[in-house]
């Protein structure tokens, strides 16, 4: 080999790249995009790239406009479709009272369909506090503990909890739940009084 | 140095503090003990900012503002910091930019790690369509993507070549190496995203990938010859290191083609040996068979027509786009490949 470079050498290198670039743009599916106007003068050719690229610009922001605006309408129809899918409030339902009373609170269903939902079941897990002491769920009841609800309707089920008369004073965290609404969990919130 | 070279080093520096500060904010919510400060190393041991720099330059040249090239600038440095380290454990490298490797300082697998992180977290910037809309978006991203595979392909061909201790390669062989390893994710895929982003996808980008392929061979071409020229304190990695690694470079080709049937029987057999059995005699003496075989004139002048080449690509691919302080910038690169000694 030759310290130095011959034609061939270089003819090589742009076959090399070449055969690279079709499998770049194989891969990207970015289409090269036709290269009309190549034959314009240069004068011409920028002002056709400028024109272009405000154009373009233009048709993107429509077309997110657009793109967002329908991507909205989705969620909506998502969310009325499939309640379940909403997320729950962030603040959750509050209950007071002393050991040996009985505290209570209405949970609110709301049905954003248009048709009837039978049979959805409430049930509550079990209370926490922070430093280790519990309520369990039997002490907790629903009235009714089984829900119908008509087409956009709203209807109440009245929550209860039984306060032990052992209950230590302090803040207890549960969740209300509902197979009917597998990705949602009522937060709940009793303080027990001291 | 020439007024060229140093006009481009101020503004690759500037567009690495830029890049240096994004990637800096991107990366700041890591609180990992094993895992933030291997992320953030690299990226602040700085680096020349090439890849960031050509891809903002373009879209400007292209017409369009930094803010909207930032989010691919970021992806395609944090890429190329995620190749770096898995690069350097593949080559068992000891020193990157000046300072010990990061499987050095932290063990193979956390750095192995802290590489899957980085490539990882150099595709959140292209998620967000709210700068380029949707289908801009996604268009980078599929560019992006597509030079992964290529970047990834070379880097196999490359390993591949020296376990097989494959040796009989022509020039047009390590073109095809170095294109897919290097030019396409430092050179080509910053002109394309560049151009793509400026122009709002309006303009041809082949002409550009061309460009960029000669671009990048010089670059790697010059980059190649520093490992043999330059002492080790000048461009931060182990001196001679690609010849202890047996990196296929267009020297080491020219070489093998050049020595007579015994001594490219011993070259072969250096080749063949596992890296830690390679000595400093053997290694000094490899260098020294390339200077005296015309092996590094060799490449010179294969850097040298490159850069014609380029040049003459380079007229084409910014033919309809408007003069301008970016436009010169990226001209200038094509003398900054053969100059630069780090």
């Amino acid at each position: 080999m030759e310290p130095r470079v011959n034609d061939d050498g270089l003819r090589a290198a742009e076959a090399v790249f070449d055969r690279i670039l079709d499998g770049l743009e194989e891969r990207s599916s970015s289409p090269p995009l036709s290269d009309s106007g190549q034959d314009l003068p240069p004068a011409s050719r920028v002002r056709l790239t400028q024109v272009r690229s405000a154009a373009a610009r233009t048709l993107d922001l429509y077309a997110d406009l657009f793109q967002r605006a329908f991507e909205t309408y989705a969620d909506l129809a998502q969310a009325a479709l499939h309640p379940g899918t909403d997320p729950s409030p962030d603040v959750p339902l509050a209950l007071l009272g002393r050991a040996g009373e009985e505290a209570q609170t209405t949970v609110w269903l709301h049905n954003v369909t248009a048709a009837r939902v039978d049979g959805v079941e409430l049930f509550m897990t079990d209370l926490n506090a922070a430093s280790g002491a519990r309520i369990s769920a039997a002490f907790a009841s629903f009235s009714p503990e089984t829900v119908e609800l008509e087409p956009s309707a709203s209807t109440g089920s009245i929550l209860r909890v039984q306060i032990p008369l052992g209950a230590a004073p302090g803040r207890y965290h549960g969740h209300v739940l509902s197979p009917a609404l597998p990705a949602s969990a009522l937060a709940v919130c009793l303080v027990v009084a001291p | 140095m020439s007024a060229t070279l140093t006009t481009v080093e101020e503004t690759l520096a500037g567009y690495a503090r830029l890049i240096g500060e994004e990637v800096e904010r991107r990366l700041a919510r890591e609180d990992s003990p094993y895992l933030a400060s291997l992320v953030r190393e690299y990226p602040r041991r700085g680096g020349k900012g090439m890849r960031p720099g050509l891809l903002i330059a373009t879209c400007r040249a292209f017409g369009g503002p930094t803010r909207e090239a930032l989010g691919a600038a970021v992806s395609l440095e944090l890429l190329h910091n995620a190749f770096l380290i898995h690069d350097d454990f593949q080559d068992a490298s000891r020193r990157r930019r000046g300072l010990p490797t990061l499987h050095e300082l932290h063990g193979a697998p956390l750095a192995i790690n802290a590489g899957d992180a980085l490539a990882t977290f150099a595709l959140e910037p292209l998620r967000d369509t709210s700068v380029l809309g949707g289908r801009l978006a996604r268009r980078v991203l599929d560019e992006v993507l597509a030079m992964i595979v290529q970047t990834t392909e070379g880097q196999a061909l490359e390993l591949g070549w020296r376990r097989d201790n494959v040796v009989a390669l022509a020039p047009a062989d390590y073109l095809e190496l170095v294109s897919k390893k290097t030019c396409c994710y430092s050179t080509v895929a910053p002109l394309r995203l560049g151009a793509l982003i400026g122009s709002r996808a309006t303009v041809p980008l082949r002409s550009l990938a061309r460009f960029g392929f000669h671009l990048g061979a010089a670059f790697q071409v010059r980059d190649d010859l520093l490992s043999v020229m330059g002492s080790g304190a000048v461009h931060g990695k182990d001196a001679l290191g690609d010849i202890r690694e047996g990196k296929r470079t267009l020297m080491l080709l020219h070489l093998l083609g050049a020595v007579d049937a015994s001594r490219r029987a011993w070259l072969v057999e250096f080749l063949g040996e596992p890296e830690e059995a390679r000595s400093d005699a053997d290694v000094a003496l490899v260098r020294e068979l390339m200077e005296r075989h015309g092996s590094l004139e060799f490449a010179r002048a294969y850097a040298d027509r490159l850069a014609v080449a380029a040049d003459a690509a380079f007229e084409d691919a910014f033919a309809g786009v408007p003069r301008s302080e970016h436009v010169e910038f990226i001209h200038a690169l094509i003398p900054y490949m053969l100059e630069r000694t780090a």
